[in-house]
């Protein structure tokens, strides 16, 4: 008997400590990914803590990512970066936008990043910020003519959007093609709203009349955001309605509006009140706009899944219980997010890439992942922001682009995921990746 | 006997604080005056921008204060605007090679930029600035350059003013994670 007691203490001994601090997550240092995810290739961009956002065309025959740098840490470079992915095996820098001076400019420099098309040109649009300790304080983005690409020499800068009145610089930005056919550039800036400008004015020529119209932040217990009132936002069409419609973090939770006339958005539904979140961050909706998935941006918060279905059909304007919710390691946090139904793409800052798939939108499951960055949390600032920043996809053939803070650009395959089209999946085929050269669904599907 | 400590270091404060009173009077009672010298006003980092080798483990600071030749302790120029004295100094720096390192001063747009000029051989030159927020700007010219109305050599360390931290609360609401901290060039 005494032989036995000792030889469960043994076992108990060895086994009790693992149970407590073992492995929590199926990836490590030595196995970073599931057996389905496909390293394709890897760019290192420089120092840690260096890289923003990312953003990729969707065209084949246009093969660039586009990738924001930052100063998070202590060293980098501010501006932009565009890659050539002609061949994903083998990303190659074609070219660096850095604004002028950007020693002397304050703070973190390039945060976000899209592409735009406007009569047969291609363009970029690099979302700035700096402080107004130093220059450039009133500076919210700058456009470039990416058309000429590959070749390097034939980019330029063709327009910057300054703010003075709201100094600070664009956090998030996003580019819809609205159903009027006009391209619109959603701003995160530090306003009570998003700040909406014309592209197409501001390319053609007329900038000082290009902001035209601001969706606002609902007023709330936590006011209407008099420093920045959205986070992030997505942008589009809604079938079932007909409507444009903005679905906007920020503020006290989440919000989303008819935009189809700009000049008068009209808020259709709210998320606020919802246990754990009093500021949203980014905020993305299913296809058919009746699921949303919500992020927050701190310690421990998982994405959050909303069925909007009672606000849609009438019965309620705000919702604030989820349906269910993803995170990654619950010791950390997961951020920004591409939504290819069912899938859901997410660049899980420490974890680095994590797909989960919805297809029962109360049971999310993960499909796959690959932790880009093995680092430690930061040191110093916030201790969760390292690690996968932006995500990607390109919808043709199914290519997965992510931008890491620290580790660079990294380009991925998920076996059996070789491009979306959400008709496939019975759903209106609506993403963040916009049409150019066709008008919206006109086949209302959901 | 705690307490007898706790008076004792009350009463050494209260003579230290006596003693080093920043407030010295100068000028004997035969000059007929009684004024208060230049006092140390403040100071700011420089910090290295990493781009040269030799430098990225210097240090650097510029001292704010107001002229020795005021008679009322700040010093104003004529349109009112305060005139500042700078006393820029570096250390822990190794530069090797060709060239030389010149000090500027800029407005914080960058709209005006005024030489202080080239630093001596121990990293150290004074200049002066009326503006009210005001950047510092070490460069790397060559060593003849840095002559001009503007640096054309790399920025090797840079500093803002005190006041340069003083901004509008805009970006500053409610729940931002974005502090002040993050103005300034030290992250």
């Amino acid at each position: 008997m005494k032989t036995i007691n000792a030889s469960l203490l043994l076992v108990l001994t060895i086994l009790l400590p693992r149970l407590g601090t073992g492995q929590e997550v199926p990836w490590s240092p030595l196995k970073r990914g599931s057996d389905n995810m496909d390293v394709l290739g890897h760019l290192p961009l420089g120092p840690r803590l260096s890289v923003a956002d990312m953003d990729i065309e969707q065209e084949l025959h246009r093969p660039y990512a586009y990738v924001s740098r930052m100063v998070y840490g202590f060293e980098g470079p501010k501006g932009l970066d565009i890659i050539s992915i002609k061949d994903p095996e083998s990303p190659e820098l074609l070219y660096e936008w850095r604004i002028e001076d950007q020693d002397l400019h304050q703070r973190t420099g390039g945060m976000d990043v899209k592409h735009f098309k406007w009569n047969d040109r291609y363009y970029v649009v690099q979302s700035l910020q700096f402080g107004q300790g130093g220059p450039g304080a009133e500076l919210g983005a700058v456009i470039l003519d990416v058309t000429g690409l590959p070749d390097p020499e034939l980019v330029r800068e063709v327009a910057r959007i300054e703010t003075p009145d709201f100094p600070g610089g664009f956090h998030n930005i996003f580019i819809y093609k609205h159903s009027n056919d006009r391209v619109y550039l959603f701003t995160t800036a530090s306003a009570p709203g998003a700040l909406v400008y014309d592209l197409g004015m501001i390319v053609d020529g007329d900038a000082d009349n290009s902001r035209v119209g601001m969706v606002p932040v609902p007023e709330s217990p936590l006011g209407s955001g008099s420093g920045r009132g959205y986070h992030d936002f997505y942008v589009g069409f809604h079938p079932d309605t007909g409507e444009d419609r903005f679905y906007g973090g920020g503020t006290g939770g989440y919000y989303i509006y008819d935009v189809s006339d700009l000049e008068t958005p009209e808020l259709r539904i709210s998320l606020t009140g919802v246990s754990g979140v009093n500021y949203g961050h980014t905020f993305t909706p299913s296809p058919d706009g009746r699921y949303v998935i919500a992020e927050t941006e701190y310690q421990y918060a998982p994405l959050r899944i909303f069925d909007l279905q009672p606000a849609l059909d009438g019965e309620v304007q705000n919702i604030r219980n989820p349906i269910s919710a993803f995170t990654a390691n619950w010791k950390n946090l997961v951020h920004n997010h591409e939504v290819r139904w069912p899938y859901v793409f997410v660049s899980g800052y420490l974890d680095g890439l994590q797909i989960f798939n919805l297809q029962d939108p109360e049971n999310p499951v993960t499909a796959g992942f690959y932790d880009t960055y093995i680092g430690p949390p930061n040191p110093v600032r916030s201790s969760m922001f390292n690690g996968a920043f932006g995500v990607d996809i390109r919808n043709a053939d199914g290519l997965i682009v992510v931008s890491d803070m620290s580790t660079g650009l990294w380009t991925f395959r998920m076996d059996g995921f070789q491009g979306w089209n959400g008709e496939n999946w019975g759903v209106p085929d609506i993403s963040s990746a916009q049409k150019w050269d066709q008008s919206l669904i006109s086949r209302p599907i959901s | 006997m705690y307490t007898v400590y706790r008076v004792a270091i009350l009463g050494m404060s209260f003579s230290l604080a006596l003693t080093t009173s920043p407030v010295t009077l100068y000028g004997g009672e035969d000059e007929g005056m009684c004024v208060e010298a230049g006092v140390p006003y403040y100071s700011f980092q420089l910090i290295t921008t990493k781009n040269i080798p030799g430098t990225g483990r210097g240090r650097g600071s510029v001292e704010v204060t107001f002229s020795d030749n005021s008679p009322f302790g700040i010093s104003v120029t004529s349109d009112g605007s305060y005139d500042y004295d700078l006393k820029l100094s570096l250390n822990r720096i190794k530069l090797r090679g060709e060239g030389r390192l010149v000090a500027w001063v800029t407005t914080r747009d960058l709209s005006k930029i005024r030489r202080i000029g080239p630093l001596d051989p121990y990293y150290q030159v004074n200049g002066s600035v009326d503006w009210n927020k005001f950047l510092v700007v070490v460069t790397l010219e060559s060593n003849d350059g840095g002559n001009g109305d503007k640096w054309e050599g790399p920025v090797v360390f840079r500093g803002m003013s005190r006041s340069g931290m003083m901004h509008t609360m805009v970006g500053h609401g409610l729940l931002q994670e974005e502090n002040c901290f993050a103005y300034g060039y030290d992250g």
